[in-house]
């Protein structure tokens, strides 16, 4: 097999695996009020580098599974809509972050043998 | 900035708009930001280049934005679409050429280069119609698909009891059968539609050829609307057999439903005295020298072909059914076999 689509294939395949936790790594980031691009920053910095334009819209069905409750603030430099978790986003987070320790204990008896 | 406008723009211009307006604003103060982080290097267009580029084409930014892609006919239908397309066109082609071949014919006042003219129209309108006509049905059809698999509450759970048995052969619709038939029903339905005048006694005599047309050409002008029905009647249940493949007691019912349709229209049609040339059978008697009442035996032949188109639609109803029955309803047709 050529490396070019070796590479691609594991691209690929890693892509897949980040998608599911994507999710779960804004909702924990949301504890805290954070806008946008704040939180784009933040999620590179953690090592988990998402894309503006996957964020921006994930955001937006977050809120309109109500997870996520969001506000303009209008009175800095620049208008910004800050994100926050919802009660019912806290509730759901806890649960998720629940089945990920369970996962990866289980992920790493498989993998580890 | 131009830039600025022309993306922001090209991602809300297909959303829906109770969002554009928030999603705009977002979009705008996520670009600025981004901005900011260039401020130190590059001129300024360069730096918007740059964000831009990071931010990626903005069709896929609204796809994610949406949350699905759009479509007008989506993957589950295309290939049906395709192939219901070729035929119909096909069918159409078809239809309009043997109407012009049998017209060509006829004696009558035409230089070649109007009846090539005429043609190319009549092709190119024909075929015109049945694409857009063929494509409004499978975009409803699309349509419909998307309201139902999005509102996920109303989905029915899949259970295994939903399988269908596995198809007696017989039960089979070979795919010629629905496939003739459009093609037939299409020529059919081009020549009543477009020559009316081709279904006419041809009598060849010293003096040359006399036409006497069967139909009352004039009348038939005016029931072009139900003629046009039957036909796309016809052409649905067509292609319900070639969506179904088999015979079940839903396309039984569909079919028998739609037969009943259009063959009491053809009935409704056929009892207007006026769709047939009154002159028919006297010009007949004189040009053919008969000597017998032909007017009697014409009234006959009227009755007769009543009948016939009748009958043609009780049979099929009937076949329908007990096919319906057979194939798709075991322990009806045990208990009616009993």
């Amino acid at each position: 097999m050529d490396e070019n689509m070796e590479g691609n294939i594991l691209e690929s395949l890693l892509l897949e695996l980040r998608r599911g936790t994507i999710v779960l790594s804004v909702l924990s980031l949301l504890k805290e009020p954070q806008y946008g691009y704040s939180l784009v920053v933040l999620l590179e910095e953690k090592g988990i580098p998402v894309d503006a334009g996957t964020l921006y819209p994930l955001l937006r069905r977050l809120e309109k599974q109500n997870l996520l409750e969001s506000k303009w603030d209008v009175e800095a430099s620049k208008p910004r809509k800050y994100y926050q978790m919802s009660s019912l986003g806290v509730e759901i987070q806890e649960k998720l972050s629940e089945q990920w320790f369970e996962m990866v204990n289980s992920m790493n008896s498989i993998i580890k043998g | 900035m131009d830039l600025i406008d022309r993306y922001v723009y090209a991602v809300i211009k297909s959303l829906p708009e109770k969002q554009r307006e928030d999603i705009e604003k977002e979009l705008r103060s996520l670009i600025d930001e981004m901005l900011d982080q260039y401020q130190e290097s590059g001129s300024c267009e360069e730096n918007v280049q740059k964000v831009l580029l990071e931010l990626g084409d903005p069709d896929a930014l609204a796809d994610n934005y949406r949350g699905s892609k759009r479509y007008l006919i989506g993957p589950k239908y295309f290939e049906q679409y395709v192939l219901i397309l070729k035929i119909v066109l096909g069918a159409v082609f078809g239809g309009v050429s043997i109407a012009f071949l049998f017209q060509s014919f006829l004696p009558k006042e035409t230089t070649i280069p109007g009846v090539v003219i005429d043609y190319v129209t009549s092709v190119f309108y024909g075929l015109l119609q049945a694409f857009a006509w063929t494509t409004l049905a499978f975009v409803l059809a699309e349509r419909n698909n998307m309201n139902t698999s999005k509102d996920t509450s109303i989905k029915k759970v899949w259970n295994p009891s939903h399988l269908q048995a596995v198809p007696n052969k017989k039960a089979l619709i070979p795919v010629s059968e629905p496939i003739v038939s459009m093609i037939f029903g299409a020529i059919f339905m081009v020549l009543l539609y477009t020559a009316p005048g081709l279904f006419s006694v041809y009598i060849s005599s010293n003096s040359g050829m006399t036409i006497i047309p069967i139909l009352n050409l004039d009348v038939i002008q005016e029931f072009k609307a139900v003629i046009i029905f039957i036909f796309i009647l016809g052409i649905l249940k067509d292609a319900l057999k070639l969506f179904f493949r088999r015979w079940t007691m839903k396309l039984a019912a569909a079919s028998i439903v739609l037969t009943a349709i259009s063959t009491v229209l053809a009935v409704v049609m056929l009892m207007n005295n006026n769709i047939w040339n009154a002159d028919f059978p006297q010009q007949t008697i004189q040009h053919m020298h008969l000597t017998f009442d032909f007017a009697y035996v014409w009234e006959k032949i009227k009755s007769v072909f009543m009948v016939i188109v009748v009958l043609a639609g009780a049979i099929e109803i009937i076949s329908t059914l007990v096919k319906g029955i057979r194939y798709d309803m075991p322990s009806l047709n045990q208990f009616i076999k009993k």
